[in-house]
């Protein structure tokens, strides 16, 4: 998608003169992005967040964003990742500020998936409750890397930091999930 | 063995979003770009969270209408009062300043700041944030109701942005509010803020983040600005974190504005598996010399402790200006009930529960948290409250009393 996305800046008028047939082609663009990726995406903001609706919300404002954009992009071949830093920015945001970061918020895993498995369903609460505790760089690290297994440059990129820095904080995160999963699994109160 | 239980854990969670879930995309006009345009048909699910407050708040005021006079006992009159209002005690103070948007939400996410009156929920006077690409990102508030501190940083921006913060001074005469750039203090680029919080005499600053940093150096750092003089003091700590979750209000000043509570999670060297001993709400003179914040601090209530009696799971705290008292947000382990709870920092025990009830969704006890406390915090004002959430509320003498919430102020990212 990303070499669809190129080859079609390739094609677009130059921004400081727009001409008729602009607004199509990057619409498109996006719209082809948007078919392409949204899930991933939505699912993506759904684990920051732990909300179906602001997850839909931040991704659609994060192509919104790209559509307004589009013209400024330095690298539309990278459309992919700005649009993916874009949702993580609006979680991190709507984190701060509608503390649904709660240290202590209980995951409620849905009623379907838990009547399919009770027990896996208690696990994946614990893990996830404790993946909520952690600082938000080390959480975005752990989901960036083993929900959509982006290799450290990407996960860099998109966070604005060093890959040295990505490998450090990602085994210091994963040192603190195990911590507080297995104080969670010794018993006591997380 | 770890990373596969946190692949699948993602994974099954990322699966709860079925692929049939996608909303069609709506794009903005061209001439629109900006507003939101996406309120036509094909969006196959409930209203979405940002919309939801407004219209809880909406519904709300039904409720409340009826509900002010009987609040307003609680409430000094919210008159237009040239000088810093005095309070009797207990009384809730009657403006309060929240981010807000200046019309319906915003596609960018960013937010501007409004003071509200308590007893109305009427704006009387907004705070824009300073800049085309600025936002802000938190409020906290001075004892005198009139001085009110906000954080701010770029929005979009790619990593962990600079964080800055500014005083706000509310004239009430002429609802208007002046904004100042605290320069001296900020949190740099790469680190991760975890809170903030102004003294209640105004001249005080706090601010906690997480250094951007390599194998080595402090793991959490708390910074202290005497805003009066620029003076700078640092605390930091290397085995630990403060408030090991974004948006928490992770700091508190007592009355006495010198001492300073965090929430502080300790690890073990060498015991990967447990917390820390020093683990809890901790308690800084900030008078005191030295720089080590765990050696310099002490254990006050110690939450999460395996020994819990009623086996409750304590959320955001705050500390009463009198020190003797940690107000935190607590739920049962199960998560089915929830309210408040208040610790002793003489004893570490609990003294008593408030505003007890039913938390039926995970987002409700996301959302609880403590906004304000009465000098000995037998008067609270908190937000999503048991069975209200999204609403703010006074909690007193046992009885929940909802606030009339702005219409624009959509998250309860608020102080008093």
């Amino acid at each position: 998608m990303d070499q669809v996305l190129a080859a079609t800046a390739t094609r677009m008028p130059v921004p400081d003169s727009p001409l008729p047939g602009l607004g199509t082609v990057k619409e498109a663009a996006v719209t082809a992005l948007y078919h392409e990726h949204a899930l991933s995406l939505i699912r993506l903001a759904h684990i920051m967040l732990g909300s179906r609706a602001g997850a839909e919300d931040i991704v659609h404002d994060a192509f919104c964003g790209l559509y307004r954009r589009w013209e400024h992009l330095t690298d539309p071949g990278n459309a992919l990742g700005y649009v993916r830093s874009s949702v993580l920015n609006g979680c991190r945001t709507a984190l701060r500020r509608s503390r649904l970061a709660d240290l202590t918020r209980s995951y409620q895993p849905a009623a379907a998936s838990a009547e399919a498995a009770a027990l896996s369903g208690e696990e994946r609460r614990e893990v996830v409750r404790a993946l909520r505790r952690l600082p938000e760089r080390q959480r975005e690290v752990l989901v960036l890397r083993y929900y959509l297994d982006l290799p450290d440059e990407q996960i860099a990129a998109d966070l604005g930091i060093r890959p040295s820095t990505v490998r450090s904080t990602r085994h210091r995160a994963l040192a603190a999930l195990e911590r507080l999963l297995n104080q969670a699994r010794a018993g006591e109160t997380p | 063995m770890i990373e596969e239980q946190l692949r699948e854990a993602l994974r099954e969670l990322a699966d709860e979003v079925p692929a049939s879930r996608v909303p069609p995309l709506s794009l903005p006009s061209r001439r629109t770009a900006g507003s939101r345009a996406r309120t036509g048909a094909g969006r196959p699910h409930l209203p979405s969270s940002r919309w939801l407050a407004p219209l809880a708040a909406a519904a709300s005021v039904l409720v409340i209408a009826t509900g002010v006079a009987a609040v307003a006992g609680l409430i000094r009159h919210a008159g237009i009062a040239p000088t810093a209002p005095t309070l009797a005690p207990g009384a809730v103070p009657p403006y309060y300043i929240a981010l807000t948007t200046g019309g319906p939400p915003s596609p960018d996410h960013r937010y501007d700041a409004g003071i509200y009156a308590t007893t109305t929920g009427t704006l009387l006077a907004r705070v824009n944030a300073p800049g085309r690409t600025r936002t802000f990102v938190g409020v906290s508030a001075a004892a005198n109701n009139l001085t009110f501190a906000v954080a701010a940083e770029n929005y979009p921006s790619r990593g962990l942005p600079a964080v800055t913060f500014y005083l706000v001074r509310f004239d009430p005469a002429s609802r208007s509010a002046q904004l100042s750039a605290l320069s001296r203090l900020r949190v740099p680029a790469g680190a991760s803020f975890a809170g903030f919080a102004l003294s209640p005499n105004g001249y005080r600053l706090a601010v906690a983040f997480e250094p951007h940093r390599g194998a080595r150096g402090p793991t959490a750092v708390l910074r202290t600005l005497d805003i009066s003089t620029g003076a700078l003091r640092t605390w930091a700590g290397s085995r630990g974190t403060v408030a090991a979750a974004a948006g928490s209000p992770s700091l508190g000043w007592s009355g006495d504005n010198a001492t300073l509570a965090f929430n502080w999670y300790g690890s073990r060297r060498g015991h990967p598996g447990t917390f820390a001993g020093t683990t809890g709400v901790r308690l800084l003179d900030t008078r005191r010399p030295g720089g080590n914040l765990v050696a310099g601090s002490r254990l006050a209530v110690r939450l999460y402790h395996v020994k819990n009696p009623l086996g409750l799971v304590p959320g955001d705290s705050m500390l009463t200006p009198d020190g003797k008292t940690i107000v935190a947000a607590v739920r049962s382990a199960g998560g089915l009930t929830g309210g408040f709870a208040e610790f002793s920092t003489a004893t570490g025990r609990m003294v008593r529960k408030l505003g007890w009830g039913p938390t039926t969704t995970s987002a409700q006890a996301g959302m609880m948290v403590v906004l304000w406390s009465s000098r000995s915090g037998r008067t609270l004002v908190v937000s999503s409250p048991p069975g209200h959430p999204g609403q703010f509320a006074i909690i007193s003498a046992r009885r929940t009393r909802l606030l009339p919430s702005p219409a624009q102020a959509r998250l309860p990212a608020a102080a008093w």
